[in-house]
């Protein structure tokens, strides 16, 4: 006798053997209890959810030879015809193979004609948004009126590809997702029935997978049945099912999350030592963060990866998105690379820095507040490098932290304000009790094809192109020094003039802090040597817009966020608390004449946050159209 | 008792844009012309325009039946004939021997036309006939209709429930009344209808659904507009069905597009007709504002409302965010994402456009 597989041997036979779509069936049962079964049906929903096996057992119900009945015998010729699949009035059609106007045609002659051994005939047509649109209109007329004796159970996948005046002519069903715990014990019935032994982890392990279709959890269930050959295991189950085992993917990702990059190459050689398909990995990976983009954003995760939920709020929804980007280039370089490891290594690296970093929202905010941490004397301050950028974490950890802040526990300077606590205060002023390490001016010559690069991506390209003749020459405190061949007078007094505000916003998104640029047209000055950035008499109206846009220079990915609102209204409220110095107080005037400390606050936090978004758009880079 | 007979004209059209209403009518004309004999089989001939021509017709409109004393000849998608074949009929019409009638019925999108038959043919059932019209349902009374079919099919409905009915299926008076005959059946011996029953039964048109789900975007309610993505997407992420999802919403922004250009120039969507013709031949052909809102009053204020939440700006930044994910959907962007990925992160790009301050002008 030949083999049958779980998915045929255990199809529901009845309205109560179907699962996870009660609505449905309490529906039908009510309609063939009182007669009021109409002539068309359609019912939509995913693969694997019941949609031909509740139309069999309408069918059934139907048909009967005791019915119509809610619950048919199943002992009737009739039922058993149409379990067996050879019910004469029991049309089943595959419209993706029978999609044209003749075979529709065909079918509205056929219905004509009374049933050959029921009292009605039932014609179930799969895949019904194959149709072609002149078989969908050809159905119509035979939807409108259909002979008394013929009901239509139209059944999709995809009901958006169905023509509104079908839908309209039908009773519409929605079939549902199953959930895990359902498909997990409907395994655990046929496990019992077949007097098959399966870790209960395993068939959850094979629950999940399923992603709600019951009959994929069949045939993988079969699957490792015929592999196991005895007792199903989790890890026999995640062969068979080929997927990364969860808790090697979640180590791995929480490795990223706390920026341990040893960590995670080491899990990553783990993985790949035990003969993991790197492709398949990566896709594992990207379920994973799409679930914690989805737990950033409060919208709930499935319960595989429950435990990557706190480090994915910690994260936040705008560094997830953005990588899920990385990962979808990843995804990509992947598939070109020679070393594939290599390749995946770097983006892993590449995605656990972005995570380390403090994101636009967080940079802008600290940019913004920063002057409040020193606001006494004109000393500059030293450079700080992208790299030496406070990590994301220690300030969120810190903010979110009952522990006095370091802020409050350090002695602070006679001429300070006295720190109230601010979520932000304690980075900014460890930040600069550690102080940012410097940038030589051969660093800077460096990294001047950044700046290039950047001028380009901000699509300056005239700056850029004035810029190819420039050298850079120092780097003094905030300023940064240019100097231009004395033929090139023009681009000096053009780079110098008009376009050295876009120098300075490439400088500065570069070197990750806020910076001013002077030209020399061989020794001589062609413009005004700028006041240092950081000099507390420096108008805060002038200072915001670098501090803002550094902040943004690093991230392009910039999401709104729950929790970042949350902190921002607590930076707000911490910021207002603050006692003013003269200094701040002074700058903060210069910004508006706002009504209280605390309005000129919120404005400049504003003010702030719109500047950085809108430079964001200006460098936003399209693809080509 | 038997039914009485009434007389009316042997030409009768019926012009509606609900396939039931347009039955209700038929049934109720055949009551009327035919009495007890409606039910009479040979009393009754049906034939489709689409697929009948008037030469065909002519058997039926000139002879006699033995079998049947008074006749009515049902034509369906009469709209469907040419002008040309318009014209023929009219004499086979003109001539119709005593105790036979004709119903010709429209029924559908072709109802929407102020005049869906030739001129001549609608002068002679001006002057000789009959035009039954049924309207399309207004918004408005979307709601009293649901109350007044629950109580026809015996079953309780609270406003809540009966609200949230219209709010997914919209003034559409064949799927509501589709919907309305589903959950009196779910209901059963309860004979209620619950919100609840119309959330777990009812599912939202794609319209609808697209207006919900920008409704929740332009809030900035990420959290619903990823919950409303299960109604486009099925979950395993089929290309085609996101393709869908970025059409529907590109679409939908294109109409707020034209919605701000109209309002820009002072004109209303509530008020189309006072739009001047020039003005409506500038906007696109496809989506185009004027022919999507047609008399719908749900939709030109649900447009109106959402087109508050939006300027120009945004709007093509929210453009530009759905022609990126339609590029990475394709893979012709340097990243390759899986296709319910690529709707989910366009989903948050555009949830939080506004706090990004995204198209600010």
């Amino acid at each position: 006798m030949p083999y049958v597989p779980f998915s045929l041997r255990y199809r529901p036979q009845t309205f109560a053997d179907i699962i996870g779509q009660e609505h449905v069936s309490r529906t039908l049962q009510n309609a063939v209890a009182s007669g009021r079964v109409v002539h068309a049906y359609l019912f939509a929903g995913p693969r694997g959810t019941g949609k031909t096996s509740t139309a069999r057992v309408l069918a059934k119900a139907l048909l009967c030879d005791k019915g119509p009945t809610p619950e048919p015998c199943g002992e009737c010729s009739l039922c058993r015809a149409i379990t067996d699949g050879r019910a004469l009035d029991l049309i089943e059609i595959d419209a993706a193979s029978n999609r044209g106007i003749e075979q529709i045609r065909e079918l509205r002659e056929k219905v004509r004609y009374s049933p050959a051994e029921a009292r009605a005939k039932v014609y179930i047509l799969d895949e019904v948004h194959m149709l072609t649109p002149e078989a969908f209109n050809a159905l119509l007329k035979t939807l409108e009126e259909p002979p008394g004796h013929a009901y239509f159970v139209l059944a999709t996948t995809e009901l958006h590809r169905v023509p509104p005046t079908i839908i309209s002519r039908c009773q519409l069903f929605e079939f549902h997702l199953i959930g895990e715990a359902r498909i997990e014990a409907a395994l655990q019935a046929i496990a019992g029935s077949e007097g098959v032994q399966a870790d209960p982890e395993a068939l959850q392990e094979i629950a999940r997978a399923a992603r709600g279709a019951l009959r994929d959890a069949e045939s993988i269930f079969d699957q490792a049945v015929a592999y196991a050959g005895g007792r199903i295991t989790v890890d026999l189950a995640r062969e068979v099912l080929g997927v990364t085992p969860r808790d090697a993917v979640v180590d791995l990702l929480k490795a990223m999350a706390e920026n341990d990059l040893a960590s995670t190459l080491s899990r990553l050689d783990e993985l790949v030592a035990s003969g993991k398909d790197l492709p398949q990995l990566l896709q594992d990976i990207m379920l994973a963060v799409r679930d914690m983009l989805r737990a950033s954003l409060g919208v709930g995760t499935s319960e595989e990866w429950e435990e990557l939920a706190d480090p994915a709020r910690d994260i936040g929804s705008e560094r997830l998105a953005e990588t899920l980007r990385l990962l979808g280039e990843a995804e990509r370089r992947l598939r070109d690379a020679t070393q594939q490891q290599v390749s995946l290594e770097l983006s892993l690296a590449q995605i656990a820095q972005t995570w380390a970093q403090p994101s636009a929202r967080e940079k802008a905010r600290a940019m913004v507040t920063q002057p409040r941490q020193a606001p006494t004397g004109p000393a500059p301050r030293r450079l700080e490098t992208p790299a030496a950028a406070q990590p994301r974490r220690s300030a969120t950890v810190e903010a979110a932290s009952d522990k006095p802040s370091k802020a409050e526990s350090e002695p602070e300077p006679a001429s300070a304000p006295k720190a109230a606590p601010s979520t932000l205060a304690p980075a900014a002023s460890s930040s600069a009790s550690q102080g940012p390490s410097p940038v030589s001016a051969d660093e800077l010559a460096a990294r001047w094809e950044e700046v290039h690069l950047q001028l380009k991506r901000m699509r300056r390209v005239a700056v850029w192109a004035l810029l190819q003749e420039a050298k850079p020459v120092s780097l003094e405190g905030d300023i940064v020094t240019i100097q231009f061949d004395p033929k090139w007078k023009f681009h000096s007094e053009r780079l110098g003039g008009p376009y050295r505000a876009d120098v300075e916003q490439a400088l500065s998104r570069v070197l990750g802090r806020p910076v001013q640029v002077r030209c020399l047209l061989g020794d001589v000055l062609t413009t005004p040597t700028p006041a240092p950035a950081s000099q507390a008499s420096k108008p805060k109206q002038e200072a915001l817009p670098t501090a803002i846009q550094t902040a943004e220079a690093e991230d392009a990915g910039p999401q709104a966020e729950a929790q970042d609102e949350k902190d921002e209204k607590q930076d707000k409220k911490g910021i207002v608390e603050e006692p003013e110095s003269e200094a701040s107080a002074a700058a903060e005037k210069t910004v508006s004449a706002p009504k209280s400390p605390s309005q000129s606050d919120d404005d400049a936090i504003q003010r702030a946050v719109e500047l950085t978004l809108q430079l964001f758009e200006d460098s936003e880079e399209l693809p080509p159209e | 008792m038997a039914k009485e007979k009434k007389r009316l004209p042997q030409v009768l059209a019926v012009i509606a844009t609900s396939v039931m209403a347009a039955r209700d009518i038929v049934v109720s004309l055949l009551q009327q012309i035919l009495g007890d004999a409606a039910s009479d089989e040979y009393a009754v001939t049906s034939v489709d325009a689409s697929e009948t021509g008037p030469e065909e017709l002519r058997p039926h409109l000139t002879g006699r039946s033995l079998l049947a004393e008074d006749r009515v000849v049902v034509v369906s998608s009469a709209e469907a004939w040419t002008a040309a074949q318009q014209r023929e009929i009219l004499p086979m019409l003109r001539a119709l021997p005593p105790g036979l009638s004709v119903i010709l019925t429209v029924v559908g999108e072709q109802a929407e036309r102020s005049q869906p038959f030739q001129a001549d043919l609608t002068t002679f059932l001006k002057s000789h006939g009959h035009i039954e019209r049924h309207r399309k349902l207004a918004a408005r009374d979307a709601q009293p209709w649901v109350g007044s079919a629950a109580q026809r099919l015996g079953v309780q409905m609270d406003d809540a429930a009966a609200a949230e009915l219209v709010d997914r299926v919209g003034p559409d008076e064949d799927r509501l009344a589709s919907e309305m005959e589903k959950l009196a059946t779910y209901a059963g011996d309860s004979g209620r209808i619950t919100l609840e029953a119309v959330r777990e039964l009812v599912p939202r048109s794609l319209e609808a659904s697209v207006f919900v789900l920008i409704d929740a975007l332009s809030s900035g309610d990420v959290r619903k507009a990823y919950q409303l993505l299960a109604e486009f997407l099925p979950p395993s992420g089929q290309d085609e069905a996101v393709a869908h999802l970025l059409y529907m919403l590109a679409r939908h922004f294109r109409l707020l597009w034209q919605t701000l250009a109209l309002q820009r120039a002072g004109y209303r969507l509530e008020g189309l007709e006072e739009v001047p013709e020039e003005l409506v031949g500038k906007l696109p052909a496809e989506p185009n504002v004027v022919a999507s809102v047609g008399g719908r009053n749900w939709m030109a204020r649900k447009l109106s409302q959402q087109a508050q939440r939006h300027t120009e700006a945004t709007v093509i930044r929210s453009l530009r965010e759905i022609y990126v994910a339609d590029l990475t959907l394709k893979g012709i962007l340097e990243r390759r994402l899986p296709s319910d990925a690529v709707a989910e992160l366009l989903v948050s790009q555009l949830g939080t456009l506004r706090a990004r301050g995204g198209g600010r002008e």
